[in-house]
């Protein structure tokens, strides 16, 4: 009958897990499983979801150790543009086994890519050689770069309202209608973990290779500037296209504009002109520009932690971004190839697990509880219906618990 | 694995012969003029939710004694091969609306002392 050990249906388990997996906690898991019908407490919603989890980890960890080059392709068809995004957030962690309550807390980071299919056109010539409007306008533009500051923990508090802003503005960047030549998504999936950049290597390479985007005739990367993308892309995705996300470099070059110049229509003119410089491929110039404000600025001292706006500190953290990417921001070439140029499918993702795992009240055992939490709402967010799969698929126990007769 | 979809077909016909059965059910709980003017929408909602989780739980019960049913005396233990007679225990299991309790097949390996819950011979639909 391929049932487990617990008490419940087939029908009520994918319930459970999907309640569990879509929404906010675990109580309102449990609120809306006794609206259908189904009365449990969080704390049963919570073993019976993250079992689903785990099991789901171990079905994807053996399928990584199995190596790449042995996984069968699950698709069809090879695609014929591919994306493969990485980005990650962050999450609470607490101690196991340290009994109720939280107990040595720790933030964590967990790490997310965002594998997708996508449909676009490749073109003779550059087809968009000025930024877009949206990269012009002030007030857009400081929200992006606050919330990109938010999303990567440094600035914005961590509330459920700024996980669920993060999760809905990524959507509001990619504006299809100002950038044409845009590829399409088509069809997504994820891989998350907290694992170490090594092995969520693996994972992912084992999730590209089994639908087939190793064989796809155009293929991305994108990713910001952490060096462990980058040692991910070249171990694993040497023959994608490597491009740093757009949005990063904007806020870089945005963040040392504004602590370079006194007033505003100073700063404002300055990151016009480094951003369609950047945005053009003339990454050189503005490393040149760059290189003249930090001799008229300064170096920043040794071991002193400057203040973020310290045209110092700004000027040198955008060189040695810009610097070290250089040779991943070719945008003219990407734009005319047709590959995505930012990684807004990644940061769209990473909100979308944020606004389940992150929160203010929200602490994950080490390591398993939040591993077998990203894994079902990876497979929930996935679009290929894998959680469903799953559940159609899993073989069940023979064996089961002795219930103690009265 | 073979999965278990089974074909929207068939599923369709199951949902067409129940729909007869509705009206059984309607004629049974409020008799051949139907529902009086005071009877409000709630009321039959109770009624139809009633008859579902109902006719849920006999088709559940049923299969699975007839499932049961068809595995004999004897199966061999999953892990060790052995043969071990089957006795028959009461199991709950919920679902959406309510629970079904079949008597559920039990077999018990005296080598490996454990109990296992065919039918883990070819895996059946369930």
């Amino acid at each position: 009958m391929r049932l487990d050990n617990h008490a419940y249906s087939p029908a009520a388990r994918r319930m459970i897990a999907t309640a569990a997996g879509r929404l906010g906690s675990f109580a309102d898991a449990a609120f809306a499983l006794e609206l259908a019908g189904l009365p449990l407490c969080p704390q049963h919603v919570r073993t019976l979801a993250l079992e689903v989890g785990e099991d789901l980890v171990q079905q994807r960890d053996a399928q990584a150790a199995r190596g790449r080059r042995r996984l069968a392709v699950r698709v069809a068809q090879t695609p014929d543009l591919v994306a493969v995004e990485v980005d990650g957030g962050r999450l609470r962690t607490r101690a196991a086994g340290a009994g109720p309550g939280v107990h040595d807390a720790e933030n964590k980071e967990d790490k997310v890519a965002c594998l997708v299919t996508l449909q676009g056109d490749a073109f003779a010539q550059d087809p968009q050689p000025e930024p877009p409007e949206s990269f012009l306008q002030p007030r857009r533009v400081e929200r992006l770069v606050r919330q990109m500051a938010g999303q990567a923990g440094e600035a914005l508090p961590e509330t459920a309202a700024a996980a669920e802003a993060s999760f809905e503005e990524p959507a509001a960047r990619s504006d299809s209608s100002a950038e044409p030549w845009a590829p399409q998504k088509r069809l997504r999936t994820c891989v998350a973990s907290m694992a170490n950049s090594t092995a969520f290597g693996r994972l992912v390479a084992a999730e590209a290779q089994q639908r087939d985007f190793y064989r796809a005739s155009r293929k991305a990367f994108v990713a910001d500037g952490a060096g462990y993308n980058w040692t991910l892309q070249r171990t694993h995705f040497a023959d994608f296209e490597p491009i740093v996300d757009f949005l990063h470099v904007l806020c870089y070059v945005y963040a040392a504009a504004w602590a370079v110049h006194p007033s505003a229509a100073e700063r404002w003119d300055q990151y016009v002109v480094w951003l369609r410089s950047c945005w053009q491929g003339r990454v050189e110039e503005v490393l040149a520009d760059l290189r003249t404000w930090q001799g008229r600025v300064g170096l920043p001292p040794p071991k002193e932690e400057l203040p973020r706006g310290d045209a110092r500190r700004a000027v040198a953290e955008a060189l040695r971004y810009l610097g070290n990417n250089a040779a991943r921001m070719a945008y003219p070439r990407y734009r005319q190839q047709g590959l995505p140029i930012t990684s807004s499918l990644a940061e769209s993702l990473v909100g979308q697990f944020n606004a389940r795992v992150k929160g203010r009240q929200k602490y994950w055992t080490r390591p398993w509880g939040a591993e077998a939490m990203l894994q079902l709402r990876a497979a929930l967010l996935s679009e290929d219906g894998r959680l469903e799969s799953y559940f159609a698929e899993r073989p069940g126990s023979p064996y089961r618990r002795r219930v103690k007769k009265a | 694995m073979a999965r278990r979809e089974l074909p929207p077909q068939l599923l369709q016909e199951i949902r067409v012969l129940a729909e007869g059965w509705g009206k059984i059910v309607a004629r049974r709980a409020f008799g051949d003029d139907g529902p009086g003017l005071d009877t409000d929408f709630h009321a039959m909602e109770q009624i139809a939710q009633a008859a579902a989780n109902g006719l849920a739980e006999g088709a559940l019960a049923t299969l699975l004694e007839q499932q049961a049913q068809a595995l004999g005396q004897q199966l061999p233990c999953p892990d060790c091969g052995t043969l071990c007679a089957i006795s028959r225990e009461p199991r709950t299991l919920h679902r959406p609306g309510g629970s079904v309790t079949p008597k559920e097949p039990v077999g018990h390996c005296p080598a490996c002392r454990r109990d296992f819950f065919p039918p883990a011979i070819t895996v059946a639909p369930g």
